[in-house]
Order: structure tokens, then sequence, then C-alpha cells
């Protein structure tokens, strides 16, 4: 039996980053809210206070802070050609599950993507010609330019707090900063985080290579911060328990810290904790969305009537409700047809660990999520790729985010994985080794898509989301090329040894890499090849907004979250100055 | 009337309404040996063997068993993860590739329950003792055979050829031979009962690193002499002025989560512990961490 309930103007499906921005800015524009998480409700003390939360066996190991496949996971296969099979236990993406989402347990790494990954078919074209694009690849256009992003990155951004130096002020080239970042209308909040000695060891050996190293733009603050609400970020204490984990200092900045206390207790606003959405329901016209159904923590199932649906419970779960809702066209690879699960894209992920002898000391424990030094030189269309046979490419970062055992064991090539010759080697090389970073982007590819799966199903007995992807063969040529750039760069820091992890012929689902899941639900300037218009709004059904990675059409070298921020307000202004005034598609199809 | 509440719970409490709820705090599984939660006696004498060679006592620390490993795993196959709490253990269950993770219906309990079982039998039919009376050397023979039987994922569930085949190895060493995996043309990843060699290597391996380097107030890490082997400071906070020291010399020792109490929470030792209060759903004894 379903219980209807008393109708509210929005109803916010996940309270993640995305949620708890839409609910702020709904509210301030005077509509009611109810925020539907399927999670427990956390906040900073005492569910993230130390010592219990440095508990790397708990919340590393056994992932207390993600979701349970138990309850609802997804199906994966490299292709159409093998049977897709559960992902039984978390591995290659650690979805969250919670108030303030993947948002608490993130590393921090706040990075803008680059003004040609908003224009990148176009641009890339432009450049090269389009025989460089390989067939396999459906990358194209953003609906919006970098240009259009600019003011709520630095929201965002400000929101965050984030510690960094400005490379491009205004089209002012700094030293210290990244010369080949968009341009930016203000500095960073914060000055960067200190910085340990294995980057200064890479910085150095970037510079002897022509490269511009910069510190990774960090929310994890190096200085106590008032954010544009009035809300308090603290200092890091650099202890390295950072991603998995919550910060009980509240240094890292995370929807419990940056925006929910404008949201809680506030009239007009409600949250409702362990309420699964299952699906939106619609009219019967298909064209409205009439509210959600959702199943509570007592078991019981209940719809919320809503005027206005956001869609903001994270990219694979905003793919799995539309397809549930019956909200636009699955994608179908073998026809072309239909929007709904294409261009799904992950992130491409390689690494080279260089070993010191003992005289270097690297402490890796004392780290934080987004302490690092990056180039940016082999990222985007940063470099000439004539001749190379392949677009795009990734940042290049030292990075010490902590140096938990169960996590970081590095052991030089050729140590056998166990004895004691394993443990000897472990010994020597913890405390005097560490890894440098390829963190490259992920085209979108015609075979890598999201879609239900035909055989298991979840607790609700709803069907699973299928994950079909590979690692497209452009993504491993360009992995190859500029993991050789890293290579060359570590073995000019003159090190003892280096190993170089490179990336697998085949993706697959059992190495953690990152939860950097994107597509599904794209962006776009027509319904003929995306999911939504560039404010999120699903072509078709104007009342029903899509937030979060899924929006994007492809993935950038870039970590997420700060494009997802700076969506959300960018939606937002949008919905609250157009929509609100008067509702309907707020982009001509 | 909306029966909608709002809940607030601590982490590591409740698991939700709808989750697959685990057996709470743990006296004994039936069945299991007087000092363990779980295991029974015969496994624990080959866990303590095993986790002795896998991580071996010498002058750098004694062996993962020494420092607690078989304590570790026992509460650990107790808890929520040993049931699989967390996994998603529906049917149909088929073999996948590699990449496509675990596909096995075993959770940890039986994993470990068949394989263990499986290997002593196999090893008791082929030379005449158990995994435990073998000699050092002997021991790694095995482990390394287990290892080096098959990728991990391959053939979940078993891939035909099997059981034991006395291997083409010289001598008459059977041991020697012991689960060289019969060669040409895939398949023939060594079986064990149900359980990939490799797939039971790779856990058995895995748990014995967390065994030695997860937080003491599991049961393994005694004394956090592993963490001060490699020089991690355990729960310790504060670095501010420490990260940019450029290669400091940090001589302060390691600390814990529960750093006030018996690492145990028992009295006894690690090969034959006695315990004191419950096991929570989490492998952490009463209240700890």
């Amino acid at each position: 039996m379903v219980t209807t309930l008393p109708p509210r103007d929005v109803a916010i499906i996940g309270m993640g980053w995305t949620g708890a921005i839409m609910a702020k800015e709904m509210l301030d524009a005077g509509l009611s809210v109810v925020g539907l998480e399927r999670g427990p409700y956390r906040e900073p003390a005492p569910d993230f206070s130390a010592p219990g939360m440095h508990n790397e066996l708990k919340y590393h190991g056994r992932y207390a802070l993600m979701m349970r496949p138990a309850e609802q996971t997804l199906t994966f296969r490299n292709d159409a050609f093998q049977t897709a099979l559960p992902y039984r236990r978390l591995g290659s993406f650690l979805p969250g599950k919670g108030l303030g989402g993947a948002g608490i347990h993130w590393n921090g790494q706040t990075f803008r993507f680059l003004p040609y990954d908003f224009a990148i078919r176009s641009a890339t074209i432009e450049r090269y010609g389009p025989g460089i694009i390989d067939e396999q690849l459906s990358i194209q256009d953003w609906p919006l330019s970098y240009e259009d992003l600019e003011p709520y990155y630095d929201h965002f951004e400000k929101v965050c707090g984030t510690s960094g130096r400005a490379g491009n002020l205004r089209g002012e080239i700094l030293p210290g900063g990244n010369p080949f970042e968009g341009p930016r209308s203000d500095e960073y909040p914060t000055p960067p985080l200190k910085q340990s000695y294995a980057e200064g060891m890479f910085e150095a050996a970037a510079r002897s290579v022509g490269a511009h190293p910069f510190r990774v733009p960090a929310s994890n603050l190096s200085q106590a911060y008032v954010n544009p609400y009035g809300l308090t970020v603290h200092p890091c204490t650099y202890c390295g328990f950072c991603q998995r984990f919550g910060c009980g200092y509240m240094a890292k900045s995370t929807p419990q810290v940056c925006v929910l206390p404008m949201v809680e207790g506030r009239p007009g606003f409600e949250l409702r904790t362990e309420a699964w959405v299952q699906r939106v329901e619609m009219h019967e016209d298909g064209r409205t969305a009439r509210g959600v159904t959702y199943v509570a923590a007592d078991g019981e199932t209940y719809f919320q009537p809503a005027s206005i649906v956001f869609v903001a419970s994270f990219s694979l779960w905003n793919a799995l409700i539309l397809l549930l809702s019956g909200i636009g066209e699955p994608y179908d690879p073998r026809t072309g047809t239909g929007q709904v699960g294409k261009n799904y894209t992950y992130q491409t992920m390689t690494s080279v660990t260089a070993f010191f002898d003992k005289s270097h000391r690297f402490n890796p424990w004392a780290g934080a999520g987004a302490l690092g030094t990056v180039v940016d030189d082999w990222n985007g269309d940063n470099f000439d790729h004539s001749g190379l046979g392949f677009i795009h490419g990734g940042y290049v970062a030292a990075y010490i985010t902590g140096g938990r055992p169960l996590m970081y064991q590095p052991v030089p090539e050729g140590t056998p994985s166990w004895g004691a010759g394993w443990k000897r080697a472990l010994a020597e090389s913890y405390n005097h080794a560490f890894g440098i970073t390829m963190h490259g982007a992920s085209m979108a590819a015609r075979g890598n898509h999201l879609d239900l799966d035909p055989t298991y199903r979840d607790i609700f007995g709803n069907p699973l989301l299928r994950m079909t992807f590979d690692f497209p063969e452009n993504d491993k040529r360009m992995a190859a090329w500029v993991t050789a750039r890293v290579e060359e760069l570590a073995r000019v820091m003159d090190p003892a040894s280096i190993k170089v992890n490179r990336l697998a012929d085949h993706y697959s689902v059992v190495p953690y890499q990152t939860t950097h899941n994107n597509g599904g639900t794209i962006m776009g300037s027509s319904p003929a090849d995306s999911v939504t218009n560039r404010f999120g709004q699903v072509w078709g059904v104007s009342n029903v907004f899509v937030t979060g990675a899924g929006l994007f059409p492809q993935n950038a070298g870039n970590n997420p979250t700060d494009t997802v921020g700076a969506l959300a307000y960018w939606a937002a202004k949008g919905i609250r100055e157009q929509y609100l005034a008067s509702p309907g598609p707020m982009v001509d199809a | 009337m909306s029966k909608i509440k709002r809940r607030h719970f601590l982490l590591g409490s409740a698991a939700g309404m709808l989750a697959r709820e685990a057996t709470p705090a743990f006296a004994q599984v039936p069945g299991a040996g007087a000092a363990w939660f779980f295991l029974s006696d015969a496994e624990a004498d080959f866990l303590w063997a095993a986790m002795g060679r896998l991580i071996p006592g010498d002058e750098l620390s004694p062996s993962a068993a020494e420092l607690g490993g078989v304590v570790f795993l026992d509460r650990q196959l107790a808890s929520r993860w040993g049931e699989a709490a967390d996994w998603y253990m529906e049917g149909p269950f088929e073999t996948g590739a590699p990449e496509q993770g675990y596909q096995l219906p075993y959770t940890p309990r039986a994993l470990y329950r068949r394989a263990i079982a499986s290997l002593q039998d196999q090893l008791v039919t082929a030379g005449g003792r158990r995994f435990e009376d073998l000699s050092e050397e002997e021991q790694d023979t095995v482990l390394n055979n287990l290892g080096a039987s098959g990728p991990e994922g391959a053939g979940n569930g078993g891939s035909g050829a099997g059981a034991f085949s006395p291997g083409a190895g010289e001598g008459s060493d059977a041991q020697e031979g012991f689960m060289v995996a019969a060669s040409g043309g895939g398949g023939g990843a060594v079986d064990l009962d149900g359980v990939p060699a490799a797939t039971f290597f790779d856990r058995l391996l895995t748990d014995t690193k967390w065994s030695y380097l997860a937080d003491p107030a599991y049961g393994g890490n005694r004394d956090m002499l592993a963490w001060a082997m490699l020089g991690f400071p355990g729960a310790n906070a504060y670095y501010n002025s420490v990260v940019d020291n450029w290669s400091m010399d940090y001589d302060r020792p390691p600390s814990g989560i529960a750093t006030d109490l018996d690492p145990y929470g028992i009295a006894g030792d690690a090969r034959f512990p006695t315990y004191d209060g419950p096991l929570d759903a989490d492998g952490l004894i009463g209240g700890r961490g």
C-alpha cells in the first residue's frame, strides 16, 4: 500500500553535494523542499570523530561510509559479447550512502576542467582535423563553455574555501599557479597547503624537464576560513585519513560543513533520511513528473507529490532512476538510438612509484587528501598531439594522501608477494618511496553505456543497473604515452628503482581506481544527442532536473567535483531566474 | 498519519531496516573451538602455520601469527564481514572474466571452511601429513603452488581438472608435486571444494597482511609492532609541524584507536586466546574502537 503525503514544491532525490546545494537554492527562492536520502543521517561530531575515525580496517577495508552492494549494486561487463555479472564487492568505485553522500569521504582534489574540455570536439577538429578522433568515440561538445561556468566555479570554490594559487588571473599568467588553466576571475579563497618533501622533489624534477608545477587545489584547507554562508571550515591537520574517511576536524569541505547548516532546521525544509527513492512518478502524458515514490525506514512505501524533482543521487543511480521511471528513451548501442545511458565514462589511471635509499624519509602518513604538486603539461590539448595517435591526456601529480598501511604497501619491482622477502622490502620501502599519479581523461565511446540488467535485482525487486565499459583504444594509447612522460620524470629524480603501474589491457572492477563515474544522463544542445539541456533539465520533461557528473558528455583529465558543484550553482541560478518565473522548457529543443 | 521518523544513527550501529541483518553481538558460532568465535581448533592450527609462513618472524618483527593473526581472522570471520553481510550474494552465480571480480557463492566463512578442509584432505591423501606438520620449506612450497595455480577469478567455482594431480616434478616428494596445475589448454586451476586455489590464496594472503597491519584493537599487530617496524604512527592525528619538515626523523611511538586497553581484550596469548565479552558486528570486543 502506498501512502500519499502532502505535496511539496520540490523533492530532491539524494542529499549529497548537489542535493544540499539545490535545497539551499530552492529554499532561498521561497519554495518548500523535501530532501530524500536513502542512507543514514551523519554529522561531523560524533560520526567522524578521531580516534575512532582513524580506523583503517573499518572505513577503508570494510567501507563503512559507502553503499552496500547487498542492498543495491550494478552488473558489469567489458563489452556486449559478455554477460554482465554483479559487482558483488566494492572495488573500482565507492559510491556513498548517507547524508553528504560521497562528499563526506572524498579526497578534496578540486580542479576545474580546461576550456578545451567544454569544446572538445570542435576544438580538436579545428586543430587536427577530424581524422584524429577514432570512429569508436562519441565525444561531443558541452552545451556551455568554460566562460559560462567560470563564475560558478568561483562560487563553489568559495563555498568550499579551496586552498590554491591562481595561475591565470583574468588573463594574467602568475607564477606558482597553473599556466594552462582557464582564466579565473579571482584568486583561490585560501593559500596552498604546506608542501611535503616528496612534492618538493617532484617539483624540482618537473621544472628540470620544462614542465610547470603548481600545488593541487585542495579542499582540505590550509587555514581557518569563513565561507559566503558564514560557515567555518577548520585548518587541516595533515592527519592522513582523508579518502574513505569523514573529517572530524571539519577541515575537509563537505556538504555538512559548507552547505547543510544553511538548510537543516529551516522553515520549509524537511530532511528524510533512510528514505530510498524508487522512481519518479509521471503524469499519463509522460511529459510532467507528479512526484517521487520512496521506501522509508519503516519499510512502508510513500508517494511524495512535488512540482519539481531533482535527480541528485549520483551519476549511476540517476541513470537508474530515469530508466526505472521510464523517462527518456534508453540508449541502444546497436542502433545508436536513445539517450539515457549513453556516453558512460570513467577515469584513466596509471602511476609510477619511485624508491629511494633510507636517507630520504617521505613520512607519507603526514598527508592530506589533496596534498600534492601537479603538472598540467600533458593534459587536455595543452601539448601538440600531431602524429601521436590519440587525443586528450591527463594531469601528473605527486600526492601525499596518507601512509595507511592496508592501502599503502610499496615494494619494488620483483618483490615476492609474501614471505621474509616481502616483509623486508616493505620495511625498507615504506618510508622511502612515493608515487606519481597519472590522472587521465576518459573519452566517450559508442559501446560504453548504462542500461537495465535483464537478470539481477536489488532488495526492492528493481532490476540492477548494467554497466558496459572498457577503456577505448584512444585512452589506452593516451595512457601509454603520458605514462612514459611520468617514467621519464621519475628517473630524473635519480631513484634507486622505479615501478611502473600501467593501464590494464581491460578495465576491471576489482582494483580501486576512482569514484569518478560520469555520463549516462548527459547534457547537450539537442534532444537528439543528450538527455538534458545545459541546465540539467530533462528534454521533454520540464520539471525534472538532473545534477551531478552524469551530465558530463565525456570526462576530462581532472577530478569531477569542482565541475559538479559549479554546474549545480549554474543550474540553480537559471532555474530561479527563468524556470520559476515561467515553468517550461528553458532551452528550445 | 505519516510514519516517517527522522533517525539518527551512529556509524557502525544499525544497518538500516532493509539491510540484510547480520547476527549481532556474537558469543560463539556452533562448532568453534573453545578459544575461538568461529574457527575450529583444526582450522586454527592450519592458520597458525600458514600465516606464520606468509609473514614469518625475523629480526624485523614476530610473525603475523605471533602478532595475533589467527585471533584477527577468527574475529573477522565471526563478524558481519565473515558472513558477507555487505556483499551482493544473489544468484545466479556464473563464472566470469577476472575483470568482473568475485563471483563465487561463498561467504568468507564458507570459503575458508571449504578450502582449508579440502587442502588438508589433499595433503593427507598425497603425503600423509597435514599442512602444519610439514617442514617450513614444504609449507612454503605448498603456498607457492597455491598462489601460482591460476589467475584470481579464473574458473570461479570449479573449472574442470580439479583436485590433486601429483606433478611431473622431480623426486618422490608428493608435496613437491602437489597442486602443480594441469597445464595445457586452459582450465586446470586447482579446486579446493569449489574454491579455486588462487582465490583462496589471495584471500588468505590479504587477510594475513591485514591482520599484521590493521589496528591492534582487532586482535592482530600486537603491541603495534608491525607499525613500529614501518614507522607508521597509527591513529595519531596532528602533523602540522611534520608535513613540511622535510625528511624529518619522526620517532614517537605509534598509537591505536583504543590505546588504553589490552589490544586483544582478552587474557591469554595469540595461539590459545581466551575471550572476555561479546564480539560486536565489526569484529571488536565489546565497545572498543
